[in-house]
Parts: C-alpha cells; sequence; structure tokens
C-alpha cells in the first residue's frame, strides 16, 4: 500500500465495477421503456403531459415541491393461491393509490421528482382523487381555508391581489377575509398558479400495468374488489 | 538519497500552503454560516408555515436545497479539499506548488457555489437531490475542481516521503471519486437526461457517493491523521486501515436506493448490500482510531480541535448503525419518506462532516497563521453547540420520522393528524439548528481572526523586509 499507481488502479476498478452494473446495467433495462397499450381502450399509458402540465412542472420544481410532496405510492401485493387478491400498505390506507408506483409511470417526465420526504401527501394520484380547479388554487392561496391544519406554506406570490375596478375577473378566487383579502380586492392567479394546477391535475397513475396489475375480482364479495379499501375517500383536503 | 538532500521543515511547508488554506477555511467557515442560516431558516418553516411566506425566494422548497448544497458544496467539500491539500503537503513532505493557481481554484469554486445556491433561491434548482446548482453553476465548479484536484494530485505525485499513511489513500481515492461521480450526474441528469426512473437511480447513486465516497473518505482521512497525533502513538494497525479502506473501494459505491423506490428490486438489493457492507468498513476505522486512542481519550480532551473528530467520528459509527437498520424491511419502510431521512442526512453532514472538519480547521489554521499563541476564543461553547446542535438536529427528527411513519400506517389517523404529531420533534430540530447556526458563528469569527493575524504578520514581515533592504542600501 506504498504504491500509488496501485492504490490509483484499485480504487478506479473498484467504482468502475458499481459504475457499471448499477448505473450502466439499469440503463440497458430501463433505457427503452414504452409506453404500454391499454387493452380497454386501446389507447397508450402513460401520454406525455399536456404543455400547461409541463410549464406546472417548471413551477413545481422551481419551488421545490419535492422536499415535502412524494409522487410514489408504496404498496405490498397480496396474493393467495398465486391470484394478487389486493395491495394493502400505508399508502394505500391513505387513499393515495390503488396500485403501487412502477418505473413506466415516470418515462415522460423530466425531472423526475419522486421526493424522499412526506411533510405533505403524496401526489402521485391527486390528479384522480381532487379534480376541482378551484379547490387547487385556493389551497395554493391559503392552505388552512380548504385545509384546516395542514402545515403546507401559502403561495401567495404565484396570485395577483387585484383592486376590483368594475365588475370581479373571471378567474378571480373565492377567498374571504379570513384569508386576508380586504374589500374591494381579488386574488387571481398568474400563469404560474394556472400551470401549475394544470401540473397537479395530470398527476395520475392508476392504469394497471404488466408491472402493477389490478387485483383478481373474487365473485362472491363484491365489496373487497377495489384495492382502495371501501370507506376509504380521497383523504385530501381533511 | 534524492530525497534526504531536499528535506522540508513542517514550518516551510506551512508557509507555502498558508494563502489557499487560509483562504479555503475562511470562504468555508462563511458557507457554513450561510449554510447553517438557511438550514435554520428552513427548519422554522418546517412547522411555522406562515414564517417568510410571502417572499418566494425563500419559500421551504427553495432554502432547504440552497441550505444542503451551500453545506455540502460551500463548507464540506472547501474544508474537505483544504485539509487534503494540507495532509498532502505534510505528509508527502512537499511544498504546495502552483500557490497561484491553487487561488485561482478556490476563488473560482466559491464563484460556483455562489452561483448554485443563488441559483436554487431564484427557483433555477435542478429538481434532483444533492445536485441542484444549476447547469452553469455546475460546470464553474467543475473546472474549478480540476485546477484544485490536478495540483493536490500533483502535489502527491512529486511527494518526497514516499511511505504512503492511510490518510493518503482516502485522499488519493477521493480525488479520483469525485469527479467521476460528480460527471456521472451532471452527464446523465442535466445535460444528457435519462429517461424515467433511471434519472431516481443515477441521482440517488451519485448522491450517496457524494457522501460515502467524497466527503466521508475526506473526514476520515483527517481523523486518522489528528488522532494519532493527539494520541502521540501510531495508529493501531495498518492491516485493520487496508481492510477498512478496501472495503469502502468495493462496496461503499454501492447505495442511496432505499427499497420501495419504484426501480428494479434489484437496484435496492445491491444498495442495501453495500450500506451493510459500509458499516463493517467504518467500523474497521473506528475500531482502529479507538484502540489508537486507547487511555489517551482525557488527554485529547484536552486539545480544542480533538474533541469535535472524535464525536464526529461517533456519529459516523452511528450513521453507520442507523443505515443498517433501516435495511431491514419492517423498520426502513415505515421509517423511510419520512422525517428520518432528513434527519439521517443531517446526522452525516452536521454530526459527522461538520465536527470533523471543525476540528480539522481548528488544528491547522492557528499552525498557519503562526498565532498560536493567541488562543481561538469560545472554542468549548463552539464545540458544545456544534454537537449538541447536531444531535437535536438530526435525533428527534429520526424519533419523529419512526412515530410518522407507524401514524401513517394507521386507518384512525387522517393524514394532517400524522404530521402534526411531529410537529414537537421539528420544534427540537430548529433548536438544533440554531445551535449549530451559534457554532458556526463563532467558527466563523475565530477562522477571520486567524485570517487578520496571517496577513498582518505577512505585512508586518514585509515591511521589516522592506526596513532591512532600506537600511542595507544606506549601509551599502
Amino acid at each position: 500500500m506504498n504504491y500509488g499507481p496501485f492504490i490509483f488502479l484499485g480504487v478506479l476498478l473498484s467504482f468502475a465495477v458499481s459504475w457499471f452494473g448499477v448505473i450502466f446495467g439499469s440503463v440497458l433495462q430501463l433505457g427503452s421503456v414504452q409506453p404500454a397499450t391499454v387493452a380497454a381502450t386501446g389507447g397508450s399509458y402513460p401520454t406525455a403531459r399536456p404543455g400547461a402540465a409541463v410549464q406546472g412542472r417548471d413551477v413545481y420544481r422551481a419551488n421545490g415541491c419535492a422536499y415535502c410532496h412524494t409522487q410514489q405510492v408504496r404498496a405490498e401485493a397480496e396474493i393467495t393461491r398465486g391470484k394478487l387478491m389486493k395491495y394493502r400498505g400505508g399508502d394505500v390506507t391513505q387513499g393515495w393509490g390503488s396500485r403501487p408506483s412502477v418505473a413506466p409511470d415516470y418515462i415522460h417526465d423530466q425531472p423526475v421528482m419522486l421526493g424522499s420526504i412526506r411533510l405533505g401527501q403524496d401526489l402521485a394520484n391527486v390528479g384522480v382523487r381532487q379534480t376541482n380547479e378551484i379547490w387547487h388554487l385556493t389551497h395554493l392561496y391559503d392552505p388552512r381555508a380548504v385545509s384546516p391544519g395542514s402545515l403546507m406554506p401559502s403561495y401567495r406570490f404565484l396570485f395577483e391581489k387585484r383592486e376590483i375596478i368594475g365588475e370581479r375577473s373571471m378567474d378571480a378566487l373565492p377567498v374571504s377575509a379570513q384569508s386576508g383579502v380586504e374589500a374591494g380586492y381579488e386574488i387571481v392567479p398568474k400563469p404560474e398558479a394556472s400551470a401549475l394546477v394544470a401540473y397537479l391535475l395530470s398527476l395520475r397513475a392508476d392504469e394497471p400495468l404488466f408491472e402493477a396489475p389490478s387485483p383478481e375480482k373474487p365473485k362472491q364479495a363484491a365489496d373487497v374488489t377495489n384495492a382502495v379499501p371501501s370507506g376509504v375517500t380521497p383523504a385530501i383536503g381533511k | 538519497m534524492e530525497a534526504r538532500e531536499t528535506i522540508v521543515s513542517p514550518a516551510e511547508i506551512d508557509r507555502s500552503s498558508r494563502a489557499p488554506l487560509l483562504l479555503m477555511f475562511v470562504l468555508a467557515a462563511a458557507w457554513l454560516w450561510i449554510g447553517s442560516l438557511l438550514g435554520m431558516i428552513a427548519s422554522i418553516k418546517m412547522h411555522a408555515p406562515a414564517f417568510l411566506s410571502d417572499v418566494s425566494w425563500l419559500t421551504y422548497g427553495r432554502v432547504r436545497p440552497a441550505s444542503t448544497n451551500a453545506f455540502v458544496f460551500g463548507f464540506a467539500s472547501q474544508a474537505g479539499m483544504a485539509v487534503a491539500l494540507w495532509l498532502v503537503a505534510r505528509l508527502g513532505r512537499t511544498i504546495v506548488q502552483g500557490v497561484l493557481f491553487i487561488i485561482v481554484g478556490i476563488i473560482a469554486w466559491n464563484v460556483g457555489v455562489a452561483l448554485g445556491v443563488g441559483g436554487v433561491l431564484m427557483g433555477d434548482g435542478t429538481g434532483y437531490e444533492a445536485f441542484e446548482f444549476p447547469r452553469y453553476a455546475s460546470a464553474v465548479l467543475m473546472v474549478a475542481y480540476l485546477i484544485i484536484g490536478a495540483f493536490t494530485l500533483m502535489m502527491f505525485h512529486e511527494r518526497r516521503e514516499r511511505a504512503l499513511y492511510p490518510s493518503m489513500w482516502y485522499v488519493l481515492a477521493a480525488l479520483c471519486w469525485f469527479p467521476w461521480v460528480y460527471a456521472t450526474a451532471q452527464f446523465l441528469l442535466v445535460f444528457s437526461t435519462v429517461r424515467g426512473v433511471l434519472q431516481v437511480i443515477v441521482a440517488g447513486w451519485a448522491g450517496h457517493n457524494l457522501m460515502s465516497l467524497w466527503l466521508a473518505p475526506l473526514a476520515v482521512s483527517a481523523a486518522y491523521y489528528f488522532i494519532p497525533k493527539l494520541a502521540n502513538r501510531p495508529l493501531h494497525s495498518r492491516a485493520l486501515a487496508i481492510f477498512g479502506f478496501w472495503l469502502l473501494a468495493i462496496f461503499g459505491a454501492h447505495g442511496g436506493i432505499p427499497s420501495g423506490t419504484p426501480a428494479p428490486r434489484w437496484v435496492a438489493a445491491v444498495s442495501d448490500v453495500g450500506i451493510v457492507l459500509g458499516l463493517i468498513s467504518i467500523l474497521a476505522v473506528a475500531t482502529n482510531l479507538h484502540r489508537t486512542l486507547e487511555r489517551g481519550y482525557a488527554r485529547a480532551w484536552n486539545d480544542p480541535g480533538a474533541k469535535f473528530v472524535i464525536v464526529g467520528c461517533g456519529a459516523y459509527v452511528a450513521l453507520g448503525l442507523i443505515r443498517a437498520v433501516c435495511v431491514i424491511a419492517s423498520v426502513g419502510k415505515p421509517a423511510g419518506l419520512t422525517l428520518a431521512t432528513l434527519g439521517v442526512s443531517q446526522l452525516f453532514l452536521l454530526g459527522f462532516v461538520n465536527l470533523v472538519f471543525a476540528g480539522a480547521i481548528y488544528w491547522i489554521a492557528p499552525r498557519l497563521s503562526e498565532s498560536l499563541r493567541e488562543p481561538a476564543s469560545f472554542v468549548g461553547l463552539n464545540f458544545w453547540t456544534a454537537s449538541v446542535g447536531a444531535a437535536l438536529a438530526s435525533g428527534p427528527l429520526i424519533i419523529g420520522g419512526i412515530v410518522q411513519g407507524q401514524a401513517l400506517g394507521s386507518p384512525a389517523l387522517n393524514f394532517i393528524d400524522t404530521v402534526r404529531r411531529t410537529i414537537p420533534f421539528m420544534g427540537m430540530a430548529t433548536l438544533g439548528a440554531t445551535l449549530v447556526l451559534v457554532g458556526a458563528t463563532i467558527l466563523l469569527v475565530n477562522v477571520s481572526r486567524w485570517v487578520c493575524l496571517a496577513c498582518c504578520s505577512c505585512s508586518a514581515s514585509d515591511k521589516s523586509v522592506a526596513r532591512s533592504v532600506k537600511i542595507s542600501g544606506r549601509r551599502a
């Protein structure tokens, strides 16, 4: 161990093994994943996000939403006699998704922002469980107005406060004085806020895939067919 | 034979490295301060969402990555490169060459960090954890690194002492790993982005390696140097050091992809194996240092810098153990994706890296500024605030994460209740972040004072040289 070149070569070789194994190996396996064909409709999944949602993804990235929100549903498959009966786990209980997230869900995204901490809800399927655009905009402006007790900061800088001259704008938010809006003023979303909401509404990863098929439907018990346990409503806003 | 003719004294080495090292130390301390301030703001924002919420550049999602990056690239990487430079010069008995180039590199590095932190706060972050710096900042960082790294490696090559002490292995390895890790991440994430979930694999792998194969080896090299010095006896076992080093080199690079990530299972499995074997490498280092220091703890405790290094190494062991325990699915699954993730990264950065490098600075900087007679002030306070702060900024978050993970699995609680349960833990973390900021302030003040002293002594010696030249001129 007194010979520099020996250490140098050893260090590079051992690192190269990891590089080729983990990085190059994954690229070989996943580098050319294509969208799957949906049997029911003949369409493909996932589809590329619409333009406004792509702009919204940029707002999501710039403001670091991923430091509090994940976009990955973790669920374990419950298999009986070789058949997938249902998915279970905390994420399914919270109503965050009907199946676990898998690699093909993300092929159109750049950057992919899976997140690593859940200070807020998982958003992999937020576009499935809350489809109301006004709710999302209000939630961004004043989270506690629609979601009491929430720890989310407000994103007022994505909105414009305007004096009402004549009639109220079409797209003014239904926020009250409780949210700190004086009489005679209205809150209008800036383009960034609208784009961000378009992105949130585009977040839906519920199509069954080869990697995450839908559970078998038992013949008698109709109430356990769905992967989301009955009684669990979308938890957003609670 | 040649070496004997040109023996250089430690004082000469220190004189040659004074300018670049003091510059790096003072800038590193400044970034530590900035990173700690941003970290404290982020920590408050976690449980008080109304705090500074109307300013776009201070929103949590920008402040948190800005803080981490200021810490990783501004403080830890910079202090680590300075320690590496000093170790190569000291252990290789060689004078620092190309001082001007190195200084240009240091300035470029800091411009890169400033651009990066500013870019993240302006909303230009890339969205990949640990690699948020926008491309204009990363390019500058890469060029700056190539300058500093190349000169350090050149000094390594031209060392007069051919025998290699374990610190030198770690320095050499880290200097080779960093550009590969950083270039891979930049190339595959920012310049030619890979498809879908591959981005997550690349970012996770590279982020893990940025910690385990760049910052950790640099800190370990410092510990391997300082602890035997303090104990005043040789390292306990060279064989154990070799074992620990190669275990890290061969298995340390795997990691960073927790199981449950929507990626192929084998990637997470490889990552888990790497983390468990990485623990053995950590334990090898810790055992070696402990056996070296045996019965010398009390003596080492009296040295201003040593306490930092010892407690920092303790944090490293704790970190390895926690990571290895999290590999067990029944523990790791509920704790994953919770506050515990943040707690573990804080334990690494604030507990291990911050303490070891602060200790190294307290050892090296006074020697460089020839101000050993001017002891640093409030070092004890700095030690206690930095170490208790690190413990509070990480421990409660890890426990809070476990609480949160368990609550998330219970159908009786809705999501907001599960998060609100963690507020007391986040409050304690804020207290920790505040203490860390106090520690960073003391370090910055001390280092600035040494830099001033060094500048004064330099200009004083210049004046005395000038005076003697004048006098001798008159005599002539």
